[in-house]
């Protein structure tokens, strides 16, 4: 009896856990048949590479919760990059100040978007690619087609340490996961943002301020993705006007799809977002390491959303 | 109970007159564009406008059906790149280049009908599913061309795109083809006028016993065949392909839809208007060009419009919807 209870408890928490146990096939797979996939500079690696994506797949599963979405996501990283190398390097400011205003232009494109989302009732999807290309027309417009390298070394040093061998941006992810798992999970307004992505109706009779909600999330989402911009920045040394881009918005709606979370809204696991940045980059170093066309990378997954909606939708069907 | 319907509609569209206030946007554009810079009148100008028109035009017959069915089709830019470099690819590895060009447009309807199964089957919303759809033929014209463009198309398809007959470009003269079978089977086609009954009301489509799941597979299917000939006679146009020549279109399509008034809402908008705002896009970003001004000021401006014409036009249709109602309780508390 008690057995058979604990196999039941087992299997709902491997159900409910899924891109967590993927994540550990994808992991024996790579390590059983690609050569070096096992090595820890390979981990180091996809650590290091999946900090970014992590904190914007995050981002994302803030507006996808609300069964929202956000095409403009890379623009803002692009925009957010520009503006940190020109503060950085031709207004010369104190990096902290430089940090703050791009995490306001991150929050302020979000409330942009949110803005239009709710007072005007756009459909999400055709606001943030309108603003998609607006953001990317303003970081071009500012960068005058310029990039900046060589950032100063002491903006550098904020994403630059490393704790126990490991780089600090894995621990910036770990604790950005924290924060919105205790939001998303354990606090009244992700229950209130989960009841607004299952059934809208029913929560605004049950006095769910739904516009104000999903504005938060759009300028929440603004700012976390303004964050993964200065990660991003600072790792490849070069504020660039087309560091993100759709590709970008691409990959963080993917991780977050692939990570369980339901582009219908309602549905999200923020410990499953993180296995979903991970399995990702785990494809992408494959690719590299078995020294495949690079550009299979878009194709494959392109092919692994796919999958992974189609399984969403099943899954809704039941519900 | 049906002809009542019809007399409610009849009377919002007479109230509200808003294609009028679409064609004079589009005008005024057109008329602003003019006055401001001296080559835009020139003849051989306004033929380029038509030209870069075309390959707007095309796919957005078939965005235009999805959005009457309150979905969207943005795999367009996928197609467009995906079935030029398929029958590029085909036509050097020595297949005849008849052949070539009809299994890029069947790649194209395949695209387009697997984008229907995933909408009407699985149950995919129809934005996510085309966008990913789209990026995925994106990812595979990359592959197949390693990141760069490929040419090598026989010159006489190079001469579809940049020739013309009596006068008339042929990429007009296909675009014109194209645009009057979309909007005579929109509008006069017993299959148009369910597209429109499904995207008012799906109920009506399942009381006829029809299958609404079955005309949407068969909308996006005419929806990726027209984004297979607007890609290919973009290729003929520019006599090669690469994986970014099409991304603007996505875009662009949407834009020319939105302007020439189809809702997001959906329940309308017609072929013909979707043109006229394709050449009302086609000459902005040509006006633009000819400002000099960056194209990612362009986009910046596009971007703007459509988010512009979409907010006034969702509170346009909100404000009619509320005059319904309110007309309908007038007429039940009059009996």
């Amino acid at each position: 009896m008690s057995s058979s209870r604990n196999k039941n408890v087992v299997l709902s928490a491997v159900k409910q856990n899924a891109p967590i146990v993927y994540l550990i096939i994808f992991v024996a797979i790579g390590c059983l048949f690609v050569p070096n996939f096992g090595s820890k500079a390979n981990f180091l690696n996809i650590l290091r590479q999946a900090a970014a994506p992590a904190v914007s797949c995050i981002a994302m599963t803030f507006i996808l919760i609300t069964g929202n979405i956000d095409l403009s996501t890379g623009y803002i990283v692009s925009l957010v990059s520009i503006s940190c190398g020109i503060m950085v390097k031709t207004l010369e400011l104190p990096p902290y100040l430089v940090i703050l205003l791009c995490l306001l232009i991150g929050c302020a494109a979000g409330a942009a978007n949110g803005l239009f989302v709710t007072v005007c009732e756009i459909p999400s999807f055709i606001v943030t690619l309108g603003s998609g290309m607006i953001l990317t027309g303003l970081a071009q417009l500012v960068s005058q087609n310029t990039s900046y390298h060589d950032l100063p070394d002491n903006f550098r040093a904020f994403a630059k340490a490393e704790i126990f061998s490991l780089p600090i941006t894995v621990f910036y992810a770990l604790l950005v996961a924290l924060l919105a798992w205790i939001i998303l999970h354990r606090a009244v307004f992700g229950r209130e943002l989960r009841a607004l992505g299952l059934n809208a109706q029913a929560s605004r009779m049950a006095g769910i301020k739904e516009k104000k909600s999903v504005f938060i999330t759009f300028v929440i989402s603004g700012g976390l993705t303004a964050f993964c911009s200065i990660l991003m920045t600072i790792r490849v040394n070069c504020a660039q006007p087309d560091l993100g881009g759709s590709n970008f918005s691409f990959e963080a709606i993917t991780a977050a799809v692939i990570g369980g979370t339901s582009l219908l809204g309602g549905r999200v696991n923020i410990p499953c977002c993180v296995a979903g940045a991970l399995i990702i980059k785990c494809i992408e170093s494959w690719i590299n390491i078995l020294n495949l066309n690079y550009y299979l990378y878009q194709a494959i997954l392109g092919i692994a959303i796919l999958i992974a909606l189609i399984a969403d939708a099943l899954k809704n069907r039941e519900r | 109970m049906q002809k009542s319907v019809l007399k409610t509609k009849e009377f919002f569209r007479a109230v509200s007159g808003r294609p009028l206030v679409r064609t004079l946007v589009i005008i005024a554009a057109v008329c602003a564009a003019a006055a401001l810079i001296p080559n835009f009148l020139k003849f051989s100008n306004l033929m380029n406008v038509l030209r870069q028109a075309s390959v707007i035009a095309i796919p957005a017959i078939g965005v235009t059906m999805a959005m009457i069915t309150k979905g969207i089709d943005l795999s367009t830019s996928g197609v467009i790149v995906f079935a030029p470099m398929c029958v590029v690819v085909l036509y050097r590895g020595g297949v005849p280049f008849f052949l070539c060009a009809l299994c890029g447009i069947l790649i194209g309807i395949l695209a387009g009908l697997l984008n229907g199964i995933l909408i009407a089957r699985v149950g995919v919303l129809p934005f996510i599913a085309t966008y990913v759809s789209g990026t995925i033929m994106l990812g595979l014209t990359m592959v197949i061309g390693n990141g760069g463009s490929v040419t090598g198309f026989p010159k006489g398809f190079t001469q579809i795109g940049n020739g013309s007959v009596l006068g008339i470009p042929w990429s007009n003269l296909i675009m014109l083809v194209c645009v009057a079978a979309g909007a005579l089977f929109l509008a006069k086609t017993k299959h148009g006028n369910r597209i429109y009954a499904l995207g008012n009301n799906e109920a009506v489509i399942r009381m006829e016993g029809l299958s609404p799941e079955k005309l949407l597979i068969a909308i996006y299917g005419i929806g990726g065949f027209f984004s297979a000939i607007a890609g290919l006679l973009l290729s003929s146009q520019l006599s090669t392909v690469h994986p970014t020549q099409g991304n603007s279109y996505q875009l662009d399509c949407v834009a020319a839809c939105i302007l020439g008034g189809t809702s997001m809402l959906g329940g309308s908008g017609t072929v013909v208007n979707s043109a006229l705002g394709a050449v009302g896009i086609a000459a902005m970003r040509n006006a633009l060009n000819l400002l000099g001004l960056h194209p990612y000021v362009q986009n910046l401006v596009l971007g703007s419009l459509i988010i512009f014409i979409v907010a006034v036009n969702v509170l346009l249709k909100r404000r009619e919807r509320r005059q319904q109602e309110s007309f309908h309780i007038r007429r039940a508390e009059n009996g």
